[in-house]
């Protein structure tokens, strides 16, 4: 130990001042987007626009600089003793890889997360401290410690920083799209169940990252560097690899009839498909959706089916799914709040079925077809519609209402009252994406609800004992749902209500019947 | 007892082969110089012995220990310095030393003020501060402190002036005289390590061509004279020459050739028996002159086999 520790402090040592730099960034950074958050709320909404738009930016560089800086010093770290080559100077020193990787981790963890822990921790000291705090900080620690151990592979496994800088990236941009590739390429997103993706995601995680860990092990073990790329190469595939094989599309075992909290029908009014704007998103359509959803909650369109019918017989058909503002849209409506006192449309994104020769035509049609709605609910929201001032997310995400931006799309400047670090220690400002909860409704004369098989450490019960890590079954339809973290709550309006917390949104069936819309686009009148 | 004992040791690049069937020894105590053209194969092959590389096929066995198998005890036993080796260069000459110091039990800080001092070494300047042969002597120093076992050295010599070349082989020379230690040292120039080495192996692409001590080595190297009396030049040509006579010539009535199994009367027997007014003479023959002679012979035989 006393040589690792010698290590430790020789890199301590070598990282000294860049490091200091680096904290003072950390430290600026976070306090001045605490400060200008706190300062922000008192201002006038509509004076604002500008002024938060700039912070929001500002706040987001300078996360990014304590990004690069950190994954730039965690290289240095690395390499000040790589591990590929044959020219190292350790390599014929009495120093085991063990012992080096031993006090490389060490030294990361130390300068790279329990310090801008430390820190954040103390800046926000201010502020109360609970449970919510705790998981915050938890949450931080270990996206914060993901990041650096990935540094740290990525720094083992290459010889130069600018290399490692380099690898880091690509694996990121291969990972992401190993693991999010269906749900990035598919489209529309809508209908890409939100609930199944995280759940996909973090269970595709788990190939790269295990294999991350393997090819940092072997590599201070053996220096057989090609081998220990072929580990971090054959994660990334595991993962597109379990990507492919998991199912596309769930819906929920049974779908109920969209009903307002008075029982009565929702109300779906389709508004103007209008000129192609985005490259990738052919068409957009609005839709307004009425009914009072209840407290804190609102209705949103997910996804939907059907054609579009001219009064010449002509049809075509139609799949849309959630627009590119959707997010942003449904973070206002749940919090209770509009823009300049106007109505909020759902953006939905828009394609026609891949047949050829079909085209949009301008004039009046009438859509037919399946709606997905959705009713979406503030995880920790209070009862009653929220308003400016704080919102609460779940655990870590904590956030504050700050204002509104007053520029071409509409959003929310949030403030995440995190306890703990992020990245490198910071929170940041910008649009939020809102948390939900989802329930499961299962009839119970149409289907049961039990456990199949526990997929990890955990327990597994039915009747208000907690089945975590667990696979369920449905019948009536017969469908598995994998999941973690399942609850099944008990029973309401004779239902099996199973509150799937991975998921995030309660789904509502409806099938729509000759909704009457205008198209305008330049396509159609060509 | 051999500090270092190799079989078959080979390793290839892709295609190319840079070491091949080695089999060497080198017993305790002795200096080996690995001799070799650049490209021959002595890096690769320190590196093979240091567990820098992994062998294609072979093995190596340093202080009784499988190469690949070297660990925090063996490399406590061993210096290595290499013209390419990283080196902390952010720190100090005294920084360095104190960091190398705790990874030695055998550390001998009297010796270390003695290095220090006959190598003449700033200890307060940062080693990217110091210029190329002192950072070989800083190298050298935080490598010998410790009193090796076994002493490995590649290409120390390269690119250093002739007086920081003496300078720094008369360190080695005099820290050998302290105990009992094994000397590796590789180099293109064997004027180099003339003065270390008590035993040479030499590598020709990547195969060892020589191996043996430097005395048996100039016992058996003699440049011949011959002077033939009677017979005519084309008499002379015509004859056949044993394998082991390098470098023939013949002017006149005067042969010249390598005698690379030299001994005496075997040797003008073997003249007298193809000319028997022979006259013969023999001149020992330089390390440097021998390492040439097969220098020579090797790249002749290269360009033959291409």
């Amino acid at each position: 130990m006393s040589l690792t520790w010698h290590i430790v402090r020789k890199d301590l040592r070598r990282l000294a001042w860049p490091w200091a730099g680096w904290m003072a960034l950390v430290a600026v950074s976070a306090g001045w987007i605490r400060l200008v958050g706190w300062d922000g709320a008192n201002r006038e909404i509509t004076a604002a626009g500008r002024w938060i738009e700039t912070v929001g930016w500002v706040a987001q560089i300078a996360v990014f600089a304590v990004f690069a800086l950190q994954t730039a010093l965690v290289g240095a770290l690395v390499l000040e003793d790589r591990t590929t080559g044959s020219d190292g100077w350790w390599m014929t020193r009495p120093v085991t890889g063990g012992r080096l990787l031993v006090a490389k981790l060490f030294t990361a963890a130390l300068l790279f997360v329990m310090a801008p822990l430390a820190l954040t921790l103390g800046l926000s000291a201010v502020g109360d401290v609970g449970a919510a705090t705790a998981r915050s900080v938890a949450l931080g620690v270990f996206w914060t410690s993901a990041w650096v151990l990935l540094g740290v592979v990525m720094g083992a496994l290459t010889a130069q920083l600018g290399q490692m800088i380099f690898a880091t990236a690509v694996w990121t941009a291969l990972m992401g799209t190993a693991v999010l590739g269906t749900a990035v390429f598919r489209w529309p997103p809508g209908a890409m169940d939100p609930a199944q993706l995280q759940a996909r995601v973090e269970f595709a995680s788990v190939g790269p990252w295990a294999a991350l860990v393997a090819a940092l092990g072997w590599q201070y073990r053996t220096r057989r560097t090609r081998a220990a790329w072929a580990m971090v190469a054959a994660g990334i595939a595991v993962a597109s690899v379990f990507n492919g094989a998991w199912p596309e599309r769930w819906l929920p075992a049974a779908v109920k009839p969209a009903l307002t909290s008075a029982e009565q029908a929702v109300t779906v009014e389709l508004k103007t498909l209008v000129t192609p704007a985005q490259r990738n998103v052919p068409h957009a359509l609005f839709l307004e959706i009425g009914g009072d959803a209840g407290p804190g909650a609102v209705f949103a369109p997910m996804e939907g089916k059907g054609e579009l019918r001219w009064a010449d017989g002509v049809r075509v058909p139609v799949s849309f799914g959630r627009g590119g503002l959707w997010g942003d849209q449904a973070a206002m409506r749940v919090a209770g709040a509009r823009p300049g006192g106007g109505p909020v449309r759902w953006d939905m994104a828009m394609r026609l079925r891949d047949v050829p020769g079909e085209r949009l035509r301008a004039g009046t049609a009438t859509f037919s077809g399946t709606l997905v709605l959705a009713r979406l609910r503030a995880t920790v929201a209070a009862a009653g519609p929220l308003r400016d001032g704080w919102t609460a997310g779940e655990g870590a995400w904590a956030m504050r209402v700050v204002g509104w931006a007053s520029s071409r799309e509409p959003a929310l400047l949030v403030e995440e009252k995190t306890a703990g670090p992020m990245i490198g220690g910071v929170g940041f400002a910008g649009r939020f994406s809102l948390a939900f909860e989802t329930y499961l409704l299962v009839q119970p004369d149409r289907a049961i609800v039990k456990a199949l098989h526990i997929r990890g450490l955990g327990a597994a019960a039915v009747n208000g004992v907690t089945l975590r890590l667990l696979a369920l079954e449905t019948t009536a339809p017969m469908r598995v749902i994998d999941g973690r973290r399942v609850e099944v709550e008990g029973w309401r309006d004779g239902a099996t209500l199973v509150r799937v917390r991975f998921a995030d949104a309660e789904y509502f069936e409806r099938t729509v019947t000759d909704l009457p819309l205008t198209l305008t686009t330049e396509e159609a009148a060509r | 007892m051999n500090i270092i004992e190799t079989q078959g040791l080979t390793r290839r690049f892709g295609k190319m082969e840079a070491v091949h069937g080695l089999t060497l020894a080198v017993p305790q105590g002795s200096v080996l110089a690995l001799l070799g053209a650049n490209g021959a194969g002595k890096t690769t092959t320190l590196k093979l012995l240091m567990n820098l590389l992994a062998p294609t096929a072979g093995s190596a066995r340093v202080l009784g220990v499988d190469s690949r198998k070297l660990g925090e005890k063996e490399f406590a036993q061993i210096g290595y310095v290499s013209e390419g080796q990283e080196q902390p260069r952010w720190m100090t000459v005294r920084q360095l030393l104190d960091y190398c110091r705790p990874f030695y039990p055998t550390w001998d800080r009297a010796l270390e003020a003695t290095l220090l001092r006959r190598f003449e070494l700033p200890a307060d300047r940062k080693l990217q501060d110091l210029s190329r042969g002192m950072l070989m002597k800083a190298a050298l120093l935080s490598s010998l402190a410790y009193r090796p076992k076994l002493l490995v050295l590649d290409e120390p010599f390269s690119g250093l002036d002739a007086l920081v070349r003496d300078e720094f082989i008369q360190g080695v020379l005099e820290v050998s005289a302290l105990g009992e230690w094994t000397v590796v040292v590789s180099s293109h120039d064997i004027e180099e390590v003339e003065r270390l080495a008590d035993r040479v192996a030499m590598l020709e692409g990547g195969r060892l061509a020589l191996d043996e001590t430097t005395e048996a080595l100039q016992a058996r190297f003699r440049r011949v004279e011959v002077s033939v009396d009677g017979e005519t030049a084309a008499e002379i040509g015509g004859k056949t020459w044993p394998v082991a006579w390098l470098e023939r010539e013949t002017a006149g009535r005067m042969v010249r050739f390598v005698e690379t199994r030299f001994e005496r009367e075997k040797t003008e027997a073997a003249c007298r028996g193809r000319w028997p007014a022979a006259r013969v003479t023999a001149q020992a023959m330089t390390l440097r002159e021998i390492f040439m002679v097969l220098a020579r012979q090797g790249r002749k035989a290269r360009e033959v086999a291409a």
